[in-house]
């Protein structure tokens, strides 16, 4: 410090009051205020001319230097745990909630995998339907149907066989066929009315067919 | 510079975003702790945090010079 151009007395004093508070004057808070000149002048007046005023002002100085670094210090804190907290939070709920199916289910115990679980109700296959003929001509017991039945062009047959044998409705038939539902729905109607007009040429029915 | 800005705050939202955006430069940092994805979300939970905690805190409870010198003198006889 610069005390030349004080008056020996405020020297003594400062010299005093340095061997009193050596441990004051060595915190490292109190060090980094007293580097600044302005601060220092405070002090030196506060020690020189003891009035509350000037403690007042010197107290008030320091305050104001102290917050900003506890403040900035505790603020950093706080942004960093909290950041952290949030990574852990995200990590855990991203543990439970995996976004991924082909990932075990449970930690580590069972190698099942949610797509292992989901079930294509489309794709299921049963072994009666393998095993039973598709062809609706196997089903047909009187003739004249029979007959009647083979008259159909191939495109007739096997939509007449997909819906009365398997029992499908004209959407699902559409798909397995990859055609429209409105190009599926023709056919269907238009093998029916042929196997009407078929059985009424026979002699079968009279005048019912649309 | 944050003393009066602190105090301010309590009631002044303007004090309190202008204290904000003084940290925005350790914010950014802090947000590389998680995933890239999340940092937005991390950088408002942050802020929604800080504003809590600014307004939480106690501005009297710092030491004044005189009171930090009995502090440490006190301690100086315990030990």
């Amino acid at each position: 410090m610069n005390f030349e151009k004080l008056d020996p007395f405020c020297k003594q004093k400062i010299e005093e009051f340095k061997e009193e508070n050596k441990d004051f004057l060595e915190n490292p808070v109190v060090k980094s205020f007293l580097m600044e000149e302005k601060n220092q002048k405070l002090l030196v007046e506060v020690i020189c001319d003891p009035t509350e005023e000037n403690q007042k002002l010197l107290d008030n100085e320091f305050k104001k230097f102290y917050f900003d670094i506890r403040f900035t210090s505790y603020i950093s804190m706080v942004l960093y745990f909290n950041a952290i907290n949030f990574d852990k939070r995200y990590r855990k709920m991203l543990k439970r909630h995996p976004l991924t199916v082909d990932q075990p289910i449970k930690n580590d115990t069972s190698n099942t995998s949610f797509n292992a679980m989901l079930v294509d109700v489309e794709t299921e296959i049963q072994v009666e339907d393998i095993l039973r003929s598709d062809n609706i001509e196997d089903y047909i017991t009187n003739p004249v149907l029979y007959e009647a039945i083979q008259s159909l062009t191939e495109k007739q047959k096997e939509v007449i066989s997909l819906a009365y044998v398997k029992g499908l409705t004209d959407t699902e038939i559409s798909k397995v066929l990859n055609k429209s539902q409105q190009a599926v729905s023709k056919i269907h109607k238009a093998a029916l009315k042929s196997i009407c007009k078929f059985i009424e040429k026979k002699g079968g029915l009279k005048d019912e067919c649309m | 510079m944050f003393y009066e800005l602190v105090k301010e705050s309590k009631e002044d939202n303007q004090a309190l975003e202008q204290i904000i955006n003084m940290f925005e430069p350790k914010l950014q940092k802090t947000l590389s702790l998680t995933k890239l994805g999340e940092r937005e979300d991390l950088a408002q939970e942050l802020k929604y945090r800080l504003i809590m905690y600014i307004k939480r805190y106690d501005v009297d409870s710092i030491p004044g010079f005189w009171e930090l010198k009995e502090q440490i003198q006190k301690g100086k006889k315990i030990c």
